[in-house]
């Protein structure tokens, strides 16, 4: 616990100073080629020294890609934030997201795994880079080459690191096999318990309220107690306990698309002499 | 769930909140620092991924 303290106040230095010795000059300035080189070796270092608090998702080859993807999501990470040139930034930030999905697939989340790889990696990223190489064709500008009050915004931000790792070290791991499992029971309650608990005079309530809370779609077992499929139970749930929220997200968009066409369609240009006599 | 179960996905949730915790940092000084509102818009985004991580952690305790 102290000796986890002790490693934190190290990475939270190695990487602020990493971190600031790769950002960009506040005035716009160019920074020698060995700052930057310097700047890489402390945040690798930093990095190497985080990898020691995390513990692998078991064998051998999930391990491996636990690792890996660990540290490049992180290393692109610090990547998109110090890069100068904004097109190499989306591209970096692409390679987060996908290290991102590949960390939710080892914790068994597909579907968020390949939603952020079609969402992000697909279609914000493209467009982001269609938008940067059309808005920025003449090279890069002045604010891209200057950082605003770097030195303090990286301790800032490293200072509030240190005091989320202290939180996340004060976790106190399950102490033992009954005490982890009562607690866990405390909170989720099966329902069937739940009406079985009442009070006598509550229970016809408790019963009502279960019924009208908790769906059949909404659960994660089906009757016969297996695990739904991932995709088809959250389509499920989406479209008979959601549907008011995805028919007003679909009207959302389609008000914005009614916006966007309005917006974007092309005008006749009005010239300086004279009076635009297109209809309104 | 057995108990040695238990500590194995306390373990790997400490290590997915580790994580996000960091991308969350890492977006935070970009999103304070840089001035391309296109790159903060991708620094929040990365905020956004670091907490998404969080929450993928705690459904790994809450789901065995």
């Amino acid at each position: 616990m102290t000796r986890d303290l002790y490693l934190a106040v190290f990475i939270v230095m190695f990487g602020a100073t990493g971190t600031y010795l790769m950002l960009p000059h506040s005035h716009g300035e160019r920074k020698p080629r060995n700052v930057h080189a310097l700047g890489a070796v402390l945040g690798v270092f930093a990095l190497l020294l985080y990898g020691l608090y995390w513990t692998a998702p078991g064998p051998f080859v999930s391990a491996i890609f636990f690792y890996l993807f660990g540290f490049s999501s992180l290393a692109a990470a610090v990547l998109t934030v110090t890069n100068r040139d904004p097109t190499h930034s989306a591209l970096w930030f692409a390679a987060v997201v996908l290290s991102t999905a590949g960390l939710y697939l080892l914790a068994g989340a597909q579907f968020l795994a390949v939603g952020t790889v079609i969402v992000y990696a697909g279609a914000i990223i493209v467009t982001f880079l269609f938008v940067i190489m059309l808005a920025q064709m003449e090279g890069r500008a002045p604010y891209d080459r200057a950082a605003r009050m770097p030195f303090r915004a990286t301790w800032t931000c490293f200072v509030l690191f240190l005091g989320v790792l202290w939180s996340i070290f004060h976790m106190a791991p399950p102490a033992s096999a009954g005490i982890g499992t009562s607690a866990r029971s405390m909170i989720l309650v099966p329902t069937k318990d739940l009406v079985g608990s009442a009070k006598a005079t509550d229970k016809v309530a408790v019963a009502n309220v279960v019924k009208r809370a908790v769906r059949s779609t909404a659960m994660l077992k089906d009757a016969t107690v297996r695990e739904k499929p991932h995709v088809a139970g959250l389509g499920e749930t989406l479209y008979t306990d959601h549907l008011v929220t995805v028919e007003i997200a679909g009207a959302l968009l389609f008000v914005a698309l009614i916006g966007a066409l309005s917006i974007a369609a092309p005008k006749p240009p009005v010239r300086p002499g004279q009076v635009s006599s297109a209809p309104v | 769930m057995s108990h040695a179960m238990e500590i194995f996905l306390f373990d790997m949730l400490r290590s997915y909140l580790l994580i996000g915790a960091a991308l969350m940092v890492i977006g935070m000084i970009g999103f304070l620092t840089r001035r391309n509102l296109i790159v903060m818009f991708l620094s929040a985004e990365m905020m956004l991924q670091g907490v998404a991580l969080t929450l993928v952690g705690f459904g790994l305790l809450g789901s065995a």
